[in-house]
């Protein structure tokens, strides 16, 4: 459905996309899936290997049955998405070699739980959602100790914490049409191992693995839906994303080290469009998706920037002239085609069976950097700017019940 | 209703193909202050969230969607010869739900349970291989615990559940180039490269209760093994048998010309083991109002993989001769190696018991007492390593208020359950082998004070 789910989802998956629509689940169910891909991207004509997404799904959503005035009012659901090998992958390399930063961002636990609550008694259609997605932040200490026999001794200890952001959600629904707002604050997962090594003969500053290895922007989407018929449905969605708040994957190794240029990332708004349809035969109802969506690059591509120090100030020559580096930050507008196909069958009148099969293509629209791949200082007549492009390729399954 | 049976059973495949569950601080505290308050001794007598670790088969033997919470705490006085062993208290919130369905005839259930430690989802700690530590308890209960599971009734007097687990942490490499300078460290200047990975892990838990009258049941529950892997390599600088290297280190001496070093370490340990085990019990209703429960769990502790990991370190500095009589550079480091644990199987035996206090239209209370004895699996500390434990005496008791008159607005229950417990770890007394050993002989043991508050709203 072209990613778009703010003034319509109606199942588990709503804690993510709009927890307001929870609200509409009137049935238990629990839902499980898998999915995968492939990249296939490319710098100069070159394809650069990303290892490509693979994880699962699982999902619960529970109407409370309380009575009173919680009558048909809270709906309670979770959503966890595993990678199939990692729960969190941060791979950060030097700032120039190129690394596409944001497409390859798929690799990392992601929890969400929610709350929607259905107003409809006192604004017709009228839903609320609350929720928040939980991520994990790597911290730990390793000392390493050389003793008098020239054996060295080491402590390690880690601590995952979790940082929360939370979700909200309104929606509205009418006979034929309906509408969906819903801000998703940033996520962010950050490592920092700190290495202090001493009794060495030569002296070593305290070395920080520091990175920020998952970032999802602060973003808000507002999303209507309308009905030609009961079988036919059209929607249409903008979301804004605040990347402009990146800050960059950066965090200095030392006290002294320099940062690389600022990521100098923009706000973007991505406009996307679905239709779905319905078609009934006996107990099992067959629907069709389809969707499209532009997703803009909000990264200016890989530039000369000006070189920092750690707590962010450029570094600057004597005669105060700044020093330039390199940042290959590589990123793409995206062209989203999506597909899905879904079959439920029911039992009965309050339990079903569903299978959902999806699937993405993501085409990277050619663009050609500002510098090229090698370049190590700016100059003028060198080689020409780095030219990346692709496509990515995602699918998968999903199974549920609802009884 | 075959087709829903067999779309039931087919999800539950997918299931426990998929579920997610992590490390078990369960295995020393519990879960639930029902389940603990009685000695852990549920597995043939549970079916709250709790269900989620000791038998996932009780999922389905109640009827009622459950949704509960709490918290807990857990002091450590642990000591040897007399004196603290600083063991970190640990303290945190369990959350779960039961969500029980049918399709038909067919009964299923879905359970989710979470334990969250306040101060950190999880903890991985590795220490010197001749530092003294609470091997059980120092670190192992720095864990969250994230379950999920799916049990079916095919017939009535059968329950069957399971879900399989987890997660690990971590390998960390780390790549750095740059300026040292080994004269003032702080205005060295050194750039890094990252590539870090939690990976995950898999274990199974199954479970089965059977219940051939409505007075007894019996229960057994397999839960598989899994250990958390921890390595981290830092390399700074290029080898001299790496040529082509990008990340050369520039060592900076006053004014003399820059010269090569590198550094190479890599660190690698296993954290929080946690062995298969097998629980066979039995749980007998000898009056409508008072039960009895009693099993027996085999812990396969021989299987533990040694904490003590390998560490290397790797140091090569290409010194001007003007320097050689100013630095000193070792010609070898030794670092470590993994040093069997050598422990050994336990059976744990475990009893309860639950009666109700008193009954009225609106409230019923309950009493519940526990107890269990843990044999230590640590093999006398004689050696370099020296990994403390003590056998472990615990009783528990509990009360349970059921609040069963919330109409309209809950047409069910809102019940709290409060549980304490009492560890007590009598000494044992280490005589090393080596009149030299820096640890020297020591006498170790302890107590532990647990406790914690439930809450379920239990809904028809």
């Amino acid at each position: 459905m072209g990613m778009t789910g703010v003034s319509w989802s109606d199942n588990w998956e709503a804690v993510y996309t709009n927890p307001a629509g929870l609200a509409r689940v009137h049935r238990r169910e629990i839902e499980i899936g898998l999915g995968g891909g492939t990249y296939q991207l490319s710098i100069d004509g070159q394809r650069f290997p990303v290892e490509p997404p693979r994880g699962m799904t699982i999902g619960f959503a529970l109407p409370l049955p309380f009575g009173d005035v919680l009558r048909d009012r809270l709906v309670l659901a979770g959503g966890f998405y595993t990678p199939a090998n990692v729960l969190l992958r941060g791979h950060v390399d030097f700032a120039e070699v190129p690394q596409w930063s944001v497409a390859d961002r798929a690799q990392s636990l992601a929890i969400n739980v929610g709350l929607g609550i259905d107003l409809s008694d006192v604004v017709p259609g009228l839903h609320l959602g609350l929720g928040v997605s939980a991520l994990a932040n790597v911290v730990g200490d390793l000392t390493v100790r050389l003793d008098e026999t020239h054996a060295f001794q080491s402590v390690v200890e880690t601590q995952l914490l979790a940082s929360f952001s939370p979700i909200a959600g309104v929606a509205i629904d009418q006979p034929n049409w309906g509408l969906g707002l819903v801000y998703r604050h940033e996520v962010r997962s950050e490592m920092n191992l700190h290495i202090v090594v001493s009794d060495l003969p030569v002296m070593l500053p305290v070395l920080t693995i520091g990175a920020l290895v998952q970032y999802d922007p602060a973003q808000a989407a507002i999303e209507g839906y309308y009905r030609f018929d009961p079988n036919l449905r059209l929607v249409v969605n903008v979301t804004w994303r605040l990347w402009s708040y990146f800050p960059g994957p950066y965090h200095p190794t030392t006290d002294g080290s320099f940062l690389p240029p600022a990521p100098q990332f923009h706000d973007t708004a991505s406009p996307r469009v679905a239709l779905e349809g319905t078609l009934h035969c006996g107990n099992a109802d067959l629907v069709i998706r389809g969707g499209y969506a532009l997703e803009l690059s909000p990264s200016p591509g890989a530039f000369f920037g000006p070189q920092r120090n750690a707590d962010g100030s450029n570094v600057t020559m004597p005669d105060g002239s700044l020093v330039a580096a390199p940042l290959r930050i590589i990123d793409n507008d995206r062209h989203v085609l999506t597909l899905g196909l879904g079959i439920t069958y029911r039992f009965s009148q309050n339990e079903r069976l569903h299978i959902d099969l999806w699937g993405q293509l993501h085409a990277m629209a050619d663009r050609t950097h500002l510098i090229s791949l090698t370049a190590t200082a700016p100059s003028t007549g060198g080689p020409p700017g780095l030219v990346s492009g692709g496509y990515i390729v995602v699918g998968g399954w999903m199974m549920g019940l609802e009884f | 209703m075959r087709t829903a049976c067999i779309a039931v059973v087919t999800f539950a495949l997918a299931l426990v193909g998929a579920s997610i569950a992590r490390a078990q601080p369960m295995d020393t505290y519990g879960m639930g202050s029902r389940s603990i308050a009685m000695g852990g001794a549920v597995t043939a007598d549970v079916e709250d969230f709790s269900a989620n670790y000791y038998n996932p088969a009780g999922l389905v033997r109640g009827t009622s969607l459950r949704i509960g919470g709490g918290w807990y705490g857990a002091i450590h006085d642990l000591r040897v010869d007399g004196a603290s062993s600083n063991v970190d208290p640990l303290h945190g919130a369990v959350m779960g739900l039961v969500v029980p369905g049918h399709i038909g005839d067919f009964r299923f259930s879905f359970g989710l349970a979470v334990h969250l430690p306040d101060d950190a989802v999880s903890r991985t700690r590795s220490l010197p291989h001749a530092q003294p530590r609470w091997e059980l308890y120092d670190n192992r209960g720095h864990r969250t615990y994230l379950a999920a599971h799916l049990a079916i009734r095919p017939v009535d007097w059968l329950l069957i559940g399971g879900g399989i687990s987890f997660l690990s942490l971590s390998s960390n490499a780390l790549t750095i180039r740059g300026d040292l300078d080994i004269m003032n460290a702080s205005s060295s200047h050194l750039e890094s490269s990252l590539l870090a990975n939690l990976t995950s892990i898999r274990y199974p838990q199954v479970g089965v209760q059977v219940i051939p009258i409505p007075e007894l049941s019996f229960g057994l529950v397999y839960r598989g093994q899994f250990s958390l892997d921890n390595t981290l390599t830092a390399e700074v600088g290029c080898a001299r048998s790496m040529p082509g290297c990008s990340h050369d280190v520039s060592l900076l001496f006053g004014s003399m010309p820059p010269f090569r070093g590198y550094f190479d370490l890599f660190t690698q340990s296993v954290n929080a083991f946690v062995p298969q085990q097998l629980s066979l019990g039995g749980s007998w209703s000898i009056t409508p109002q008072f039960r009895v429960n009693a099993e027996v769990t085999w812990v396969n502790w021989s299987s533990y993989v040694s904490p003590i990991g390998t560490s290397d370190i790797t140091l090569q500095i290409d010194l001007p001769p003007s320097l050689a009589n100013m630095i000193r550079i070792p010609s070898n480091i030794a670092g470590t190696r993994p040093i069997a644990a050598n422990f050994s199987d336990r059976f744990v035996p475990r009893v309860g018991a639950e009666g109700l206090a008193f009954q009225d239209s609106h409230v019923a209370i309950r009493v519940r007492g526990g107890f269990f004895y843990e044999q230590t699996p640590i093999p006398d500390q004689t050696g370099m390593t020296t990994l403390i434990d003590t056998d472990r005496w615990v009783w528990s008791v509990g009360l349970g208020l059921a609040l069963i008159d919330l109409r309209p607005l809950l047409d069910g229950s809102l019940s709290f359950d409060l549980h304490l417990q009492y560890a007590y770890l009598p000494d044992r007394t280490t005589r090393k082998a080596s009149f030299v050993d820096t640890t020297g002989d020591f006498v170790a043991g302890g107590q532990m004070f647990i406790g914690g508050l439930t809450m379920e709203l239990a809904f028809r």
